[in-house]
């Protein structure tokens, strides 16, 4: 009897021991950690790389991930002498794995761009991106990782296009490169989903686009998107996909955990993370980002006000003539609300200066106006406080005015006082916020030149070098004829 | 470029960001725009960043779009 207990004790030992040897050779888990949109926000990459770290402790196989736009939005890293390279820096240092193109990496242009691709110790992918140059920017349009174990995970990109059939970007930054449609390209690499264990859409669409390249497919295991600066906190599949976003600025991340047996997803979760409550800083990265910040190129002179540019008028003028450099613009209106200093002393000026002046990062619009639109825009905003509210280059304006101090008419003449034809078209520079918030006529719905109005006033200003704006006002009041 | 804030069709410039249909949406309704602006959702229910870019025929909300879920 003994020796029979002993015969099945040694069975049960042998069949579950083998059991737990076929589960720990098969059950991997794979955590992926994506950020989207970081827009050139450094501030928080200690955080991120300690919450990385952590991570990473915990877990064998963990990838990080970037879906789109590293570049703009923070003149340390836009104004950087070689532009960008703080953020890829950083990035390295955190190992992040693969990246998507997205529509603002072109900003610096493209020459830039290629720099800033070399510099990575990561690949940056998109599916519709081709050059006609076979030196230009030519990113793969996917890329398998395999891990230590073997699983093979493969990542195709893809960035949006606007209506033109273009990324949000400035045309001139684009030339010479053809963009394809990014759901039909992206479609052309399901085939990886058979030769791979994990299948991630890394892209650059918007939320509402990746939910739709999800219901048209159903191969990816999960998109991980960017460019609608989506927010999810409720992780949902959609035809069986889990769609992710983890809004922008490396404020949060989203953490994907898929569990895998034999190979196969076997399950998937979603979470976001917050980087920005993480309660652990790396400490070397953190030096890195002082250094960084502690960005010289910002205290670079770039021109001279020869006397004082001060209240709204002149300073208005200096801010709409930096719109007007722009080629395609004619004439340029400023609200007096974006100008956020009363005096750019006499002497050196530099690019911090310019961002004192104009910190809001608005970006100019270009709207072709008739003159009684022209008309309307310039009452809407005088009207709102009875005041000159809009100053402008290109044209100066008289508001007429009634009884009650409202305004009733305008009358325009060109900058050598001559009238204005009423029948002419004005290609019209303006800032993003008076587009959005003035309530003027225009039939034409306008499209951003991509160029915020800081970075047109420090080109002007790098032209020009030399200022004097004193005594200049090209906005007026007078009591209507009765 | 089309895009709808609380089902109201929105013509916006092109480029626009969630922000601007917003501002666009208050100046259409005659209504005062409030400071700050209201937290902005899309038609899955996630929140969306003011600065969130825009494509054509996308779908924001001003309000809580629970009921309005479209999980497709």
């Amino acid at each position: 009897m003994n020796r029979l207990y002993a015969l099945l004790l040694l069975f049960f030992v042998m069949i579950f021991s083998n059991v737990s040897a076929i589960n720990d050779a098969d059950t991997t888990t794979v955590i992926i950690i994506s950020v989207n949109d970081m827009h050139a926000k450094i501030d928080n990459f200690p955080k991120f790389k300690a919450l990385v770290d952590d991570i990473r402790q915990q877990n064998d196989e963990v990838l990080v991930v970037s879906a789109g736009d590293m570049f703009t939005g923070n003149p340390v890293v836009d104004q950087y002498p070689d532009k960008g390279y703080p953020m890829i820096e950083l990035m390295n240092t955190v190992g992040f794995s693969i990246g998507a193109i997205g529509n603002h990496e072109f900003d610096y242009g493209q020459e830039t761009l290629k720099k800033r691709i070399d510099q990575a110790h990561f690949p940056l992918i998109s599916a519709n991106i081709k050059s006609n140059d076979p030196n230009g920017v030519n990113p793969a349009p996917y890329k398998i990782i395999s891990l230590k174990n073997g699983l093979r995970i493969a990542f195709t990109g893809v960035i949006q296009l606007n209506e033109s059939g273009m990324p949000d970007s400035h045309p001139s930054k684009l030339q010479g490169i053809v963009f394809s449609d990014g759901i039909r390209k992206i479609t052309e690499n399901l085939h990886l989903r058979d030769s791979c264990n994990i299948f991630v859409g890394l892209t650059h669409l918007g939320f509402e686009t990746d939910v739709e390249l999800a219901g048209k497919t159903g191969q990816f295991d999960v998109i991980l998107g960017g460019h609608s600066h989506t927010i999810v906190t409720n992780p949902v599949e959609y035809n069986h996909v889990l769609v992710m976003q983890a809004g922008s600025g490396l404020k949060s991340a989203a953490k994907i955990t898929l569990k895998l047996v034999d190979g196969k997803v076997v399950s998937k979760k979603a979470e976001t993370l917050s980087v920005v409550n993480y309660p652990r800083a790396d400490t070397a990265v953190l030096k890195m980002v002082d250094r960084f910040n502690d960005n010289k190129e910002l205290n670079q002179v770039i021109g001279i006000a020869l006397k004082d540019i001060s209240e709204k008028d002149e300073l208005g003028s200096f801010m709409t003539d930096g719109m007007n450099s722009l080629e395609a613009v004619e004439i340029a209106f400023q609200n007096n609300g974006g100008i956020r200093i009363d005096n750019l002393p006499q002497g050196n000026i530099t690019i911090k200066d310019v961002y004192k002046l104009d910190p809001f990062g608005n970006e100019i619009v270009l709207l072709n106006m008739s003159v009684p639109e022209i008309k309307s825009l310039i009452l809407t905003s005088f009207n709102r406080e009875k005041l000159i509210d809009l100053q402008v280059s290109g044209l100066t304006y008289t508001v007429l005015t009634g009884k009650d101090g409202s305004g009733v008419d305008v009358k325009l003449h060109m900058p050598d006082g001559s009238k204005v034809d009423e029948n002419r078209i004005f290609a019209t520079g303006l800032s993003s916020y008076i587009v959005s918030s003035y309530d003027f006529k225009h039939s034409d719905a306008g499209k951003t030149l991509y160029t915020i109005t800081a970075q047109a006033l420090i080109n002007y200003i790098r032209e020009q070098k030399e200022f004097d704006y004193s005594g200049v006002k090209r906005t007026f009041t007078e009591p209507a004829p009765q | 470029m089309r895009v709808f804030v609380n089902h109201t069709e929105i013509n916006v410039f092109s480029g626009a960001t969630a922000a601007d249909a917003i501002l666009a949406f208050y100046r259409l309704m005659h209504g005062n725009t409030p400071d700050p602006l209201p937290l902005i959702f899309d038609r899955f229910g996630n929140q969306v960043e003011r600065d969130g870019a825009l494509s054509p025929n996308n779908h924001i909300f001003i309000f809580n779009p629970e009921n309005n879920l479209n999980h497709e």
